[in-house]
Order: structure tokens, then C-alpha cells, then sequence
């Protein structure tokens, strides 16, 4: 019996994504993520790392086996429901994927004004979170108008500030320095350790050997869990 | 070797301890900040004590361009249109309301002349005093030759000379109740009295002019229609190519857990707002071109229809339509992103 400790917080079992009538890019998936856990999911360029997540995110069903999210099996789960059940997952995208026609405010109040949170309390925790990134000199400015950095900075708060129960996170250093990614890395495992599931989808091997979290390798579709850490 | 999945998260877990140790961790080391706690606090409070700026914008953008004039245009052009011919329909109604009013409390005895001048006037006298004592005739008055003639003069000419020709003598006969008359009654008591006599009650060009006014008003409803199907052909074209548009803000919406609802919602009000203010300009440039349709339907209305009114509530009823438009568009575009949001992610 699994009990509170184990509780998975995403299951997969046999899970397999394909495209229209393409081969399977994710072939007969077998792994389940434990709340409070934290991995890495690595492989190739085109590997499927970004499909798995996107399943993970629930922006797309498995063609075959069954997910599991927060135990709402995705399969069976209406749009509304999913709606909801994506309202505790935060997602970090490579690309950072900020509406850019809104300030950088705006950008991370929007999961907040999504729940219906009244807009008071949005702006408290909206401030409080972009004084804790150190943006809020950049508060009102318009989100296509900041650094890189500064986006992938917005991009994070935005996916945290509803404290997801997962944070998924799809190459979340790749845009920007090793000094910011260093900073990045920091926060996940702050925010792990304060009780949120992460998924860091990486090819660095700089950043896998740096942190030694488990590794989810994915190669042509297929998911291997390697318990070995990698050597410094 | 097969791993269950019990033995993976058992691993996964033994693996986090051995490298982040939990009673190890730091706990008070900002990872991205390097301001002290109280600095922050103070800033904090700083930042919300400031106001946030009162422009705000929408998460799904309507894009500024040729979309949204196009849509603006349509719309006002639509309203327009409703108030022009909502105001035909309301103008055309007034007239026959008007018109009926009159008709129904007159009537028009004919009586033909007979050979003899005094036998004439015999008869006609007798039809008087019997219509004088007929139950809820008002008035009854026999129409001068210089009215005969004035009736006459636009078919006949100013020159003729009407005394040389056989014409009828009119009486025109005012009564209290003229929806309850009964003409059938009085044209068979009349026919007793005189054979000469014969009524005109209006009713049968009344009824033609009904069907008339019945037929103008299907096709006012028939031009309503069209138009109000254009505006919700636009408006469903121009929400669909919006959203093709911003795919990928919907589907960042989506994924930060927006329901098909709440960016519908979004994407109404702001088209709605668009629309009334669209739909106001178009109202507000039907009232001179009614007022000169209207002045100009006076030349024709004399002899004809009688007098439009067109009062407060025919008004009210014109100056709504920006915001019935505004209805029209909230609930089409309500359904057109709701169906079409359901094929995307």
C-alpha cells in the first residue's frame, strides 16, 4: 500500500505519445513521480524530453497507457477538470513563453487572476514574489521589453506563485549564463525543499554533475530511471 | 532486471538524502537575492504602498489594425442600418395608426344626383335628417360644391365648370364609435330611405392598406435579419482568425490553467465594450439621416397618410440599439470562442 510519504503525484504505466499518424515519440513509459521529489529528465535533442512534460503539464493525452495526475487518470479527466488540475502544476518553458503584451506584473498575476484570487491579494503576493526575484524595478514594464534573464525570472515567479504542487521545468538554463543558471538551480531546490514535486528537463552535463538529483534519461521514446548520481 | 515502482521512488528518495541532506540545507540563504530579508520587507512595503498604473491590458489582445476597424466599421454600419429601418418600420406604423384613427371615425355618403334639381335636393335632405337621428352619429355635413370642387380640380382642372356635370353629393358623417359601427346595417336602413345612396367606409381600402403595411414591415424584418447575419458573420470570422492569431496565448492560458470560459469571458468583454462604442457612433449618424428621411416623407404624407409622430419612445427605442447590437455581438462571440477553443489545447 502506497502510503502519504509515497504518495505519487504523477503515474505512468505504459505510457506511450504519438503525433497524428507518426511513430511514437514516448514508447511504454513505466515511472511515477513521489510528491516532494526532485529529478532530472535529460536525453538528445528530440528526444521527447519537451512531449513528456507537455504530457506532464496536460497539454497533451498519451495515445496509449494510462497517466495519472494527482490521481485523475488524464484519459478520463473533462477540460474543465484538467483546467483545474493544471491550476497546481507551474511550468518553466525554454523559451520562457511570457505574453508579451503585458507587464511584467500582469504576466505573473496571471495564474492568480485565473483562480479568481481578488486582485488585493494579487498584489501582495504578486510584489512580495518580484521583490524576492529582485524585479520589481521592472514591475510595469512591458515583459517583451527586459533582458533574458529578467524573463526567465518572470517565467519562474509566474510558475510559482500559486505554489504548484509540481513545477516542471523544460531547460531552464539553457538561455541564460551560468551565473543566473547557478542562481535557478538554487531557487528549485529551495522550492523543493519547501514540499513542491520538480522536473528539470536538461541536456547540461555541467548542471547534472553540479547537482546530483536523480536522472530520468529518455532515448528514441523510451524512459530509464539511473539511480547512479553522475562523477563530478 | 525489473524495477518495480515501489523500489524506484524508494531509490529516489535514498539518492536525495545522500545529496541534499535535509538538516543540511540552508535555510535562510535567498537563492536569487542578495538584499538582506529587511531590505526586502522595506521595499516590499514601499512597492505597495505605489499605485499600479491604470491602464491595464487584456491577456487576450484584440489586435489594434485592420481586424478590429473592420469589426468597428461592421458594426456600426450594422446599427445603422437597424436604426434606419427600425425607424421606417416605427414612421410607417405611426402613419397608419394615425390615418386609422381618422378613418375609422368618418364615413362618406355618396348620393348620386337624380334627373330633377328638387327631387335631388328632396332626397338628399331626407338622407340628412335620417343620418342625424342614427345612433352615434356625431356630425353630418354636405361638402359645398367649392369643396366638391377643390376635391376635383387635381383630375378634372381648375376650368371646369362642375354644375354642368352629373357629380354625386358627399356627406361626410362623423361618428363616436367607430370601431363598433356597423356600416352593414346602416347601408341597408340607408338603401330604404334612398336608392340613390351609397356608403364609402373606408374599411376595404383600410384593410388593402393593412396588408400594404403588413408586406413593407416583412420586409423591413427581412433587411433586419440580413443585417443582423452579416454583423454575426463578421463577428464569428473576425473571433476565429483572432484566435488563430493568438494561438499560442491561449495556449499559455490554458496551461497556466485558464478554462475555455474564463478566456471567453475575456475576449467578450473587450469586443463588447468595442462594439458599443461602434454601435453608438452608428446610432448617433442614423438620427440626422431619420430626421431627413422624415422631412422628406412630409411632402408625400398629405393626402396620403396623415401626420408621423414620432415620439420619446420611438427615440428610446432607436438609441438602445448600440447596446442590443452590443448583446448580439458579447453573445455570438461568447459561442464562437467557446466552440473553438474546445479544438485547441
Amino acid at each position: 500500500m502506497v502510503t502519504e510519504q509515497f504518495e505519487p503525484i504523477v503515474e505512468m504505466k505504459n505510457v506511450a505519445l504519438a503525433y497524428g499518424d507518426n511513430p511514437e515519440v514516448l514508447k511504454n513509459i513505466n515511472f511515477s513521480f513521489r510528491r516532494g521529489s526532485i529529478h532530472f529528465l535529460t536525453g538528445k535533442s528530440g528526444a521527447g524530453k519537451t512531449s513528456l512534460l507537455s504530457m506532464l503539464y496536460l497539454a497533451q493525452r498519451p495515445t496509449a497507457g494510462t497517466l495519472k495526475v494527482f490521481g485523475n487518470n488524464v484519459a478520463m479527466t473533462d477540460r474543465d477538470t484538467l483546467a483545474f488540475l493544471r491550476r497546481r502544476i507551474g511550468v518553466v518553458f525554454q523559451d520562457f513563453r511570457l505574453l508579451e503584451h503585458l507587464s511584467v506584473f500582469d504576466n505573473v498575476a496571471l495564474p492568480l487572476r485565473i483562480r479568481g484570487m481578488k486582485e488585493k491579494e494579487i498584489r501582495q503576493r504578486v510584489i512580495e514574489l518580484l521583490a524576492w526575484v529582485e524585479l520589481s524595478h521592472n514591475m510595469y514594464v512591458k515583459s517583451s521589453e527586459i533582458s533574458g534573464g529578467e524573463k526567465q525570472r518572470v517565467a519562474i515567479a509566474r510558475a510559482v506563485i500559486n505554489r504548484p504542487e509540481l513545477l516542471l521545468a523544460d531547460e531552464p538554463t539553457g538561455n541564460v549564463d551560468s551565473e543566473i543558471a547557478l542562481k535557478l538551480m538554487k531557487l528549485f531546490a529551495e522550492l523543493n525543499r519547501l514540499g513542491t514535486t520538480v522536473v528539470i528537463a536538461t541536456h547540461s552535463n555541467e548542471l547534472m554533475q553540479r547537482y546530483n538529483y536523480p536522472r530520468l534519461v529518455l532515448a528514441d521514446g523510451n524512459l530509464s530511471y539511473l539511480k547512479d548520481t553522475l562523477e563530478r | 532486471m525489473a524495477v518495480t515502482e515501489m523500489d524506484e521512488i524508494k531509490q529516489a528518495m535514498a539518492l536525495e538524502a545522500k545529496v541534499a541532506p535535509k538538516g543540511e540545507r540552508p535555510k535562510d540563504v535567498h537563492p536569487v537575492s542578495k538584499a538582506t530579508a529587511k531590505q526586502r520587507a522595506a521595499r516590499i512595503r514601499e512597492l505597495r504602498r505605489q499605485k499600479a498604473p491604470a491602464d491595464k491590458n487584456q491577456e487576450l489582445p484584440i489586435d489594434e489594425g485592420y481586424s478590429k476597424t473592420f469589426l468597428r466599421v461592421t458594426v456600426a454600419v450594422s446599427v445603422f442600418l437597424f436604426a434606419i429601418t427600425l425607424a421606417g418600420v416605427l414612421g410607417i406604423n405611426s402613419m397608419f395608426d394615425n390615418s386609422r384613427k381618422q378613418v375609422v371615425s368618418n364615413f362618406t355618403v355618396q348620393v348620386l344626383p337624380l334627373s330633377d334639381a328638387s327631387e335631388s335636393r328632396e332626397d338628399l335632405l331626407k338622407i340628412v335628417n335620417f343620418l342625424e337621428k342614427y345612433p352615434d352619429v356625431e356630425q353630418v355635413t354636405v361638402l359645398s360644391d367649392a369643396e366638391l370642387k377643390a376635391l376635383l380640380q387635381p383630375w378634372l382642372g381648375a376650368n371646369v365648370d362642375i354644375e354642368m356635370l352629373p357629380i354625386p353629393k358627399l356627406l361626410d358623417v362623423k361618428i363616436r364609435n367607430g370601431k363598433n359601427f356597423d356600416y352593414r346595417e346602416l347601408t341597408v336602413r340607408l338603401s330604404e330611405i334612398s336608392a340613390q345612396a351609397s356608403i364609402n367606409d373606408h374599411n376595404l381600402w383600410l384593410s388593402r392598406l393593412l396588408k400594404f403595411i403588413n408586406s413593407l414591415k416583412m420586409l423591413a424584418v427581412t433587411v433586419l435579419v440580413l443585417v443582423a447575419g452579416g454583423c454575426v458573420a463578421s463577428i464569428v470570422y473576425a473571433a476565429k482568425t483572432g484566435l488563430n492569431v493568438h494561438r499560442d496565448i491561449i495556449s499559455i492560458l490554458h496551461i497556466m490553467g485558464a478554462t475555455d470560459e474564463y478566456i471567453a469571458v475575456n475576449y467578450v468583454k473587450q469586443i463588447s465594450q468595442m462594439s458599443a462604442v461602434a454601435g453608438i457612433v452608428g446610432a448617433i449618424l442614423s438620427v440626422p439621416a431619420i430626421l431627413i428621411i422624415g422631412h422628406m416623407a412630409e411632402g408625400i404624407e398629405a393626402g396620403i397618410f396623415n401626420s408621423v409622430t414620432f415620439g420619446m419612445e420611438e427615440w428610446v427605442m432607436i438609441l438602445l440599439l448600440p447596446f442590443v447590437s452590443a448583446a448580439l455581438v458579447a453573445v455570438t462571440a461568447y459561442v464562437t470562442v467557446v466552440k473553438t477553443l474546445r479544438h485547441m489545447v
